[in-house]
């Protein structure tokens, strides 16, 4: 498989209803301050449907969205370089972007970043 | 083409039906009644693209099936969904029919087939009355496979572990009787009624579930996973057996997040709606800052625990990790119990003051973990021949496991086990008392813990009397907690 068919999975950032952002600010959020960083429905509503016009799959499941597309896609839509490496044998696929990813124009009005999430420590 | 028997009896047909979904191909060959058979040089005929594979997928989620897993390989869609919904989409009739088949050992029995009339194929059901008649060839029900083994390694592994002279604890009942479950079975907790979700390396269906028949419900796939019927490390079917030798009647569900993503795997199960989700993984947080990915992850748990639901994250094995650190959390660490029943720390389970969280100390309590260096000390269930079972095979214990390298059975722990075993507790409290907070069931945990006062802890901290940062509060009580649970209501 060409590694642009690979499919790849990334977290998204959406604007906060008060202003407040999830990936800039330097305070703990917990359960007593997290609606303060949660978008509006109508975000949530409006990044799902933009990015799943652009050919992603959308899961508007917590604060953040979850997309899933392939690797090319990922670089068409965010205008960078992706490459995968492996961390170990077993499974550990690490995603590298050579330049961050960037938030096209036609969503920075309700997208703040993108992430990819490394690999979990399994602890038996 | 084959005429279908008219000799099979009647069966039953289950509550979940599992298909897979022939996508149309880029030729207008059709898959299912075409007369040229599928080689290594037809098959890319047969191979739909991305697109239609995809399109597929969403019309099929949007009809309200489960989607499994998009193969490009086998160009299907691997789905789930009730009788009545295959019924109502592809308006069909879904019928059991019991044909003899030849089971493992040569057994001679019959099998349950479902078949829908309207076809000349088993199991083959038509797609042209349904909204995919576009996009699928047709749909496959999935019918039972057999393993052609002699059931004693490999392919069907033992429903029971294998004895190992060394001292170890066993599923269900080792650990159940450590952390004092089995009084709280006999006293009517059991879990029933409480959902427990997991998000790990995934889940297969070892006997060992089966035989005893837990409710283990389909694998949901996290994002970019697949092979929802397998576990190809055996870590998430291993320490799955911790919540049901606690809670052997919680409904089950494991989130298939593997390597990818685990904040996407982690909301996913809290869009299952349980009243636990456990974790037995960790990030590389140490003292801080939070990577951006460490910063969503820290608002998922707290987005979780605001809807009410338990969060349990192992405190980590001498990591000082994320999110076993995080307030809203329970975190679990670990304690040995020597043979005679007496407890200690454990130099293999992180405990430690948390600097990103000033005042918050992890763990919370413990569960049962082994000592280093591998802590080999629980014997658990996993697919034959995947990676845990393979790597235990190598070397005695304490370095290795003594087991053989495809049983389906490996002994290891750490608090990965604990963090499950903690939930178990959770949901046996949660059953006491329905209306259990977060923060109240991790109090409750604390109360009745036993206090541990020997040993060292694996971030260099001693045990000793009251609560200390070897094992928090000590090793939790499985009884004494859901009395005190039920007491609160």
């Amino acid at each position: 498989m060409e590694n642009g068919d690979y499919t790849l999975s990334a977290e998204v950032v959406l604007r906060s209803r008060t202003g407040r952002s999830l990936s800039d600010e330097n305070v703990a959020i917990t359960s007593n301050n997290i609606e303060e960083f949660s978008p509006s429905d109508d975000t949530i509503k409006e990044a799902t449907s933009r990015l799943q016009d652009m050919g992603f799959s959308v899961a508007a499941t917590g604060v953040t969205l979850t997309i899933v597309g392939k690797l090319s896609l990922f670089e068409e839509v965010f205008s960078t370089k992706i490459t995968l490496g492996k961390a170990s044998a077993n499974h550990n696929i690490i995603i590298r972007c050579e330049k961050d990813p960037i938030i096209p124009s036609s969503l920075r009005d309700i997208i703040e970043k993108i992430i990819f999430i490394p690999p979990p420590i399994y602890l038996r | 083409m084959a005429k279908k028997s008219k000799d099979a009896k009647k069966g039953t047909v289950p509550d979940v039906i599992y298909a897979e979904v022939s996508v149309k191909g880029h030729t207008d060959t059709p898959l299912f009644d075409s007369a040229t058979r599928i080689t290594s040089e037809t098959v890319n005929d047969f191979n739909p693209g991305f697109e239609n594979l995809y399109s597929a997928a969403h019309l099929l989620r949007t009809e309200g099936f489960k989607i499994l897993q998009v193969s490009q390989v086998s160009g299907s869609v691997n789905i789930a969904g009730p009788p009545k919904l295959y019924e109502d989409v592809f308006k069909t009739k879904i019928i059991a029919k019991e044909l003899p088949v030849i089971k493992e050992k040569r057994e001679k029995t019959t099998a349950t087939f479902l078949d829908s009339p309207d076809t000349s194929i088993l199991g083959l059901i038509d797609t042209s009355r349904s909204p995919l008649k576009e996009l699928a060839d047709g749909l496959a029900i999935l019918t039972p496979v057999y393993y052609l083994t002699d059931g004693s390694a490999g392919g069907s592994p033992s429903p029971n572990p294998p004895p190992k002279s060394y001292w170890h604890l066993d599923v269900p009942a080792g650990v159940s009787s450590g952390i004092n479950a089995a009084q709280a079975h006999r006293s009517g907790f059991t879990g029933k009624g409480i959902k427990v979700v997991m998000t790990d390396t995934g889940h297969f269906l070892h006997p060992y579930f089966t035989n005893r028949g837990y409710r283990v419900n389909p694998t949901v796939l996290g994002p970019a996973t697949e092979n929802p019927l397998h576990d190809e490390v055996g870590h998430g079917t291993g320490e799955s057996a911790n919540i049901f030798a606690v809670a052997p009647d919680v409904e089950f569900t494991m989130v298939k997040q593997h390597f990818v993503n685990s904040v996407g795997a982690f909301n996913a199960a809290v869009e299952l709606h349980p009243h636990v989700i456990s974790c037995s993984w960790t990030t590389r947080a140490e003292d801080g800052p939070l990577s951006a990915a460490e910063r969503l992850l820290e608002a998922a748990v707290a987005n979780a625990t605001r809807q009410g639901i338990i969060v349990v994250f192992a405190a980590g094995n001498g990591h000082r990790g994320f999110a076993g650190q995080h307030p809203d959390v329970i975190s679990a660490g670990g304690v040995y119990m020597k043979q005679d029943g007496s407890l200690q720390a454990t130099g293999y389970a992180s405990g430690w003051a948390s600097t990103l969280y000033p005042g918050r100390n992890a763990p919370d309590v413990c569960g049962l973990v082994g000592l280093p260096p591998k802590a080999a000390y629980i014997m658990l269930p996993l697919e034959p021949g995947d990676e845990l079972d393979t790597e235990g095979a190598v070397g005695s214990f304490p370095d290795g496991d003594e087991t053989a390298d495809n049983d389906g059975w490996a002994a290891f722990s750490g608090t990965s086990a604990a963090a499950p075993q903690i939930a178990a507790i959770c949901a046996l409290m949660k059953q006491a008392s329905p209306n259990l907070t977060p923060n109240q069931a991790r109090d409750i945990l604390k109360k009745t813990a036993h206090d541990v006062t020997e040993g060292e802890g694996g971030n260099g901290n001693e045990a000793g009397p009251g609560p200390d940062l070897a094992t928090g509060s000590g090793l939790a009580d499985a009884y004494q907690a859901t009395s005190a649970a039920l007491q609160s209501k």
